[in-house]
């Protein structure tokens, strides 16, 4: 039976996965019951995408049946993570059409920036049943991890490796695939527990405690409250919240050495370090462009400054207040760092903190190679959680040339954002950052009131922002290769 | 049978055609696999869908076979291109780290009884394809008899 299971196909296995998922939220109704009457809307785009999932078992194409000829296994997999994510946002989104909260378009938005971890919402939360608010929440806690890493934890087979790599997780941190999902998945678990019991002891419902921690581990940003974490104003909440974004935007094998006493070598993982100088260049400027420009006190902009620079840089997305009169520095600030993004490896967004790190390390190369004589060598290296890496050419042009795809993909989405939406530049980059880097900050743009075209601009950047670009770009091109050679065939026949 | 499993754990010094080729099948049956190898180039041997870890290492340095947990290991497989390496880095397995299970390859079937006497098992592919080659010899000429 085991056997069977973990042989057959990929596809059928995150079908179920997904309809599982979007069943979950019915265990909150024996505490809401008033909610009962959304029992239908939930079950049944969950029962039907299980179903599909065994029905593909059963007769799709088995795992092991699969050529495995490097280049078409790249193509596979690729396809098969865009399959799964794009499943997953349909399942997610009927939910919303069926109990009757949103547009077709808006739920699709709301379940792409749910499962990407984005946090951009285009639903009025004051009248949203509870139901929905813990759908979303933890729509975020799972597509933290990514659907591929949650089907690894339960089953795993030989394409597992190929599908882990294609969703974007770099590390491998155990000496077996399984177990590292598993570790990866005890870390998460263990600081959503301790985060939810913080949270409840700093004045939280367990509710809405749950659902917080749940979306700031993963970087999420969904709120059940309309003013988000500056709902509760109150600076113990803050700073849990904080903390609990820094944990989420660390890659997972630094946490694990974190997790095992080895504090030295974790801060002298560069991602680490790099995150903790930004962070130390960027507050305090900020915190005095605040003070300044909307007239509080130092201390009350240092708060804010900070909250909002962890909440940028983590891609997570909750805000302590309106950005709309905020000065053009802050402003500018904060789209930086919601371009930086979080770390590699974990369930942050953005271009990632070791990218911008290697990509400025290669410019301070370069210069230092023009100034010192021609015969000078260098073996430059930074330090990753498992351990020294050399910077070398594949590297460097891996990195720069993400870094440079992403830059092209920004500009032009916030061009398209200008048009779409009527707005300034300003406001553009700033909501298109948003959506790209998968932060969940508005500018006040996106909302209840967007309309579709615009809502379907942040979507593609999202998902191209989640997914890294590159897998979206395999997946097509593969995807249409394939149907080329079908159409030719039948053509032939 | 699952548990056991669970507590193998397999470190490979030497990421050539053989050492590659081992990774790949334990890591398919699921088994916990890191191979070690000095050059980054090698790991291209290995399959993409290899799940295991691969660190870029000297085997015979104390200190990276304690960073890749050595001490752990169920077995220590050192099969690099040289045999010398090899009988020191399985040395070094047995004696400073007490692995249990140590295998080494030989390339020269003549220092094999030596190292016997250190319980190292041993693979010498010469030796074997000579033991191969000559039972293909004999059936050959039981068969050219009849």
């Amino acid at each position: 039976m085991k056997k069977y299971l973990s042989d057959s196909s990929s596809l059928g296995k995150l079908s179920v996965l997904i309809g599982l998922f979007v069943i979950a939220p019915l265990i909150v109704l024996p505490w809401y019951p008033e909610d009962a009457k959304y029992t239908l809307s939930f079950l049944i785009p969950g029962a039907v995408s299980i179903l599909f999932g065994i029905l593909m078992g059963l007769f799709g194409k088995k795992d092991s049946e699969v050529p495995t000829d490097w280049r078409s296994q790249m193509g596979r997999s690729s396809l098969t993570v865009l399959f799964a994510w794009g499943w997953g946002v349909l399942v997610g989104t009927v939910p919303f059409v069926l109990g009757g909260q949103l547009r077709i378009v808006q739920a699709l938005f709301e379940a792409v920036s749910g499962w990407t971890t984005t946090g951009l919402s285009a639903m009025d939360i004051t009248t949203v049943p509870m139901i929905y608010l813990f759908h979303r929440s933890f729509m975020q806690y799972c597509g933290g991890l990514g659907f591929i890493m949650m089907m690894i934890i339960f089953i795993s087979n030989k394409q597992s490796m190929n599908l882990y790599s294609a969703e974007g997780h770099p590390d491998k941190i155990m000496p077996n695939i399984k177990r590292t999902a598993q570790a990866i998945f005890l870390i998460y678990n263990t600081c959503l527990v301790l985060g939810s019991i913080a949270y409840r002891i700093a004045g939280m419902t367990w509710f809405d405690s749950i659902c917080h921690c749940m979306c700031s581990l993963s970087t999420g940003g969904f709120s059940t409250k309309l003013m988000s974490i500056g709902e509760y104003n109150s600076l113990s909440i803050e700073i849990i919240t904080i903390v609990l974004m820094l944990i989420g935007t660390t890659n997972f094998a630094a946490l694990l050495l974190l997790a095992r006493g080895k504090i030295r070598s974790f801060f002298r993982v560069s991602e680490v370090k790099f995150m903790f100088i930004l962070l130390a260049i960027f507050i305090p400027p900020t915190a005095v462009s605040l003070a300044h420009g909307l007239d509080i006190g130092l201390a009350e902009g240092f708060r804010k400054s900070a909250f909002d620079m962890v909440s940028a840089l983590s891609t997570t997305g909750y805000s302590t207040m309106s950005y709309a009169e905020w000065p053009h520095f802050a402003i500018g600030v904060l789209i930086l760092m919601m371009i930086i993004g979080g770390g590699m490896g974990s369930t942050a967004g953005g271009i990632k903190l070791s990218r911008v790190y290697l990509t400025l390390r290669i410019c301070a190369i370069q210069i230092k190679k023009k100034l010192s004589p021609g015969s000078t060598v260098k073996a430059p290296h930074y330090v990753k959680s498992t351990g020294k890496t050399p910077i070398d050419q594949e590297l460097a042009d891996e990195t720069t040339g993400f870094v440079l795809v992403y830059l092209v993909v920004y500009v032009i989405g916030s061009l398209v954002m200008t048009v779409t939406a009527d707005c300034t530049l300003t406001e553009a980059m700033f909501d298109f950052a948003s959506a790209l880097s998968t932060v969940g900050l508005s500018i006040g743009i996106t909302g209840p009131m967007t309309n579709d075209a615009t809502l379907i601009v942040e979507m593609i950047g999202m998902l191209l922002g989640r997914l890294e670009i590159f897998i979206v770009v395999i997946g097509f091109t593969f995807g249409f290769g394939r149907l080329k050679d079908m159409l030719c065939r039948k053509k032939r026949s | 049978m699952k548990i056991k499993k669970q507590d193998t754990y397999t470190v490979i010094i030497g990421c050539g055609r053989l050492g590659a080729n081992l990774a790949n099948t334990l890591s398919d049956e699921g088994e916990n696999v890191l191979i070690m190898d000095e050059n980054k180039e090698s790991f291209r041997r290995l399959a993409s869908n290899f799940g295991g870890l691969s660190v870029v290492g000297n085997g015979t340095d104390l200190d990276e076979l304690r960073r890749a947990e050595i001490n752990r290991a169920t077995a220590v497989v050192a099969v690099t291109n040289d045999d010398n390496t090899n009988i020191m880095i399985a040395q070094i397995a047995r004696d400073v780290f007490s692995v249990e299970h140590v295998i080494a390859r030989l390339y020269d079937p003549e220092c094999e009884t030596v190292y016997q006497k250190f319980g190292i098992d041993t693979i010498c592919p010469s030796a074997l394809s000579a033991k191969e080659i000559d039972k293909l010899l004999c059936s050959i000429q039981t068969k050219e008899g009849e």
